[in-house]
């Protein structure tokens, strides 16, 4: 029996459900506090409290499972300080059950606004570098996920680029893992 | 399961009990929601450091120190309680010998420790079984 079927099992217990929910905040909450703060390079206790106007001993707590039950004030300062977004609502068990099984405590990662590739600053003129000493063609931005399958690969000034049949799409892809975007040239 | 960066092995009494999972099973609901959450996630963390994990424990008393040597503990709350999985690791793998509570430095069961250090010697003598961690 793999693990979320496993878990599917617990969850018929109603009283285990309820139980589950609690669980993934008193248990679930500091590991991702813990994943945060290692992923920030430089990042300490001492800065995350002085961010979220709390003392240091409180942010220790709220990394130790289950020593604090954190209310959803405290996870919006948290959430300031890390300077990130903080979603609270309802969902299926089902939903929940594969959240937790699936959160990674080692990889899981949340990046400050200033990171976020979803609002990523896309000048014209930096999008169209591969095309410097040319002119560039008017684009249309669809955020589209480039489809390598079909595209042919190639590297342009340290970016992955595919170039399609002409006059059909394009597709570029930042070295530096900030995400893609595709346009259809006119 | 490959997934896991920790292995986790629980100990079977001489007389086949899985002593780790009546363990859990005394628990009640919460604290075992709590202590399924909390090893899940330490089986996939690859490098269990404290406040998480306490590597080495502190002689009990009519034990030497070479006896509790390697003998460490998975640490978390629940209910209002400190709870506790004493193990040890060997071959790349956590052996989980006892699961207990701890309030001002004292364990409960009182033999906690000592079991515990009698346990491992039997899984480093071969002379238990123990079966992967599937609670």
């Amino acid at each position: 029996m793999n693990t979320i079927s496993k878990l599917g099992e617990k969850l018929r217990d109603p009283e285990y459900r309820k139980a589950f929910v609690a669980s993934q905040i008193n248990i679930g909450i500091p590991f991702q506090i813990r994943a945060m703060l290692r992923n920030r390079p430089g990042w300490t206790q001492d800065a995350v409290a002085r961010r979220a106007q709390m003392l240091q001993p409180r942010i220790s707590g709220l990394m130790t499972p289950g020593k604090t039950r954190p209310n959803i004030e405290t996870l919006r300062r948290l959430a300031e300080a890390f300077d990130c977004g903080l979603i609270v609502r309802f969902a299926p068990f089902s939903e929940l059950a594969r959240w937790s099984e699936e959160f990674d405590p080692e990889s899981f990662s949340v990046p400050s606004f200033d990171e976020d590739s979803g609002f990523m600053d896309r000048k014209p003129q930096q999008r169209a570098s591969i095309f410097r000493g040319t002119e560039q063609p008017e684009l249309v931005d669809h955020q589209l996920t480039p489809v390598p399958a079909l595209l042919e690969p190639a590297q342009c000034k340290g970016n992955l680029v595919f170039m399609p049949p002409p006059g059909q799409v394009l597709a570029v892809q930042s070295s530096q893992g900030l995400g893609g975007w595709a346009g259809v040239q006119r | 399961m490959s997934e896991w960066r920790t292995r986790i092995r629980c100990y079977i009494s001489p007389a086949g009990k899985p002593k780790i999972a009546e363990w859990r099973d005394g628990l009640s609901v919460q604290e075992r929601a709590d202590a399924d959450a909390f090893i899940r996630m330490m089986r996939m963390v690859a490098d269990w450091r404290p406040p998480y994990y306490r590597p080495q424990l502190r002689p009990v008393k009519g034990a030497k120190a070479s006896q509790v040597r390697g003998l460490g503990e998975l640490r978390w709350s629940s209910a209002k309680t400190q709870h506790r999985l004493l193990g040890f690791f060997g071959d790349g793998v956590w052996y989980a010998v006892l699961g207990c509570t701890h309030k001002q430095n004292i364990y409960n069961p009182a033999d906690a420790l000592a079991t515990a250090v009698k346990r491992k010697n039997e899984i480093q003598r071969g002379e238990v079984k123990t079966v992967e961690y599937d609670l």
